[in-house]
């Protein structure tokens, strides 16, 4: 990704679930379900706004309403602000993509995947 | 259900429950238990916990046990006020990944392992399944003798799959 001081760059990171699972999705319609997070280690940048798709309200059969949940193959945006001051050149900007996936009859424990997004300042 | 001459031994370990008392498997030896890996945030497993609490009170007095293993991450903080508010009348413990591991690597949430009154691994449940099943394997567990032999034990294998 390039970002050009003063402004701001955007990515969209790729989402693919295996057939048959979803995972919550960032806002679950239950309190006890765990949100998809997506958190950025953004420095020299800045996050403005991480933007997830549109939820599915889906209904199991292990829950008595539907849930909101993504599935299939999905993207999230973050849009990052790339100060004045920041340092011209490469580094790589980590995040950790925080997710808990189930199935209609069995969920997995959440997990966390890292991402790693290589950066050109200028 | 396995025939009881291809049972092996549940692996036996030591967990604390939520007043903090050390609780191993090998006390429940001479019960059918049904030892069920959970978690707060798993969406099927609270389906199957009021049936669990119903089997508790309904088989106790025969000799059996449900003994509930969580794999919340946030310990039990997130287990304790969960279990007040079901009124869960079986013993609850905190799990592990040593326990997870003795038990084949325990990653799909419910699972449940029927145990056999000699310690016995008779059955595994992966995922929901249906009341009926559990009261089946409850009751056919209930109706086999104790033998007072103990088998192989189990290992990676006893979690791959409903047998």
């Amino acid at each position: 990704m390039i970002a050009r001081k003063g402004a701001r760059a955007e990515v969209k990171l790729a989402v693919s679930l295996r057939e048959g699972y979803h995972v919550n999705s960032n806002t679950p319609s239950e309190d006890y379900l765990i949100p998809m997070k997506l958190t950025w280690n953004a420095a020299p940048l800045e996050v403005e706004e991480t933007i997830f798709p549109a939820a599915k309200l889906e209904k199991y059969d292990f829950a008595d309403k539907p849930l909101s949940v993504f599935s299939g193959d999905f993207e999230i945006l973050t849009r990052f602000r790339t100060p004045a001051s920041a340092p011209t050149g490469a580094t790589v900007l980590t995040g950790k993509l925080r997710y808990q996936a189930c199935t209609s009859s069995m969920c997995l424990p959440p997990k966390s995947v890292e991402v790693r997004l290589p950066v050109d300042v200028r | 259900m396995k025939a009881p001459e291809l049972r092996q031994i549940a692996p036996d370990f030591t967990l604390r429950d939520a007043e903090g008392r050390q609780v191993s498997l090998s006390d429940y030896r001479g019960k059918v238990v049904l030892l069920n890996f959970w978690a707060t945030w798993c969406g099927p497993c609270r389906i199957e916990i009021p049936w669990f609490v119903d089997f508790e009170r309904q088989f106790k007095d025969r000799g059996f046990a449900v003994l509930g293993v969580s794999m919340d991450e946030e310990g039990w903080d997130a287990v304790r006020p969960y279990i007040a508010r079901m009124r869960v009348n079986y013993r609850v413990l905190m799990g592990d990944s040593m326990v997870s591991d003795l038990y084949g690597g325990v990653e799909s949430l419910p699972t449940s392992f029927m145990i056999d009154r000699d310690g016995r691994v008779a059955r595994v449940h992966i995922g929901l399944v249906s009341r009926s099943e559990y009261q089946n394997d409850i009751n056919a567990l209930l109706d086999q003798s104790h033998s007072g032999n103990g088998g192989p034990v189990a290992g990676r294998a006893a979690a791959r799959g409903t047998e």
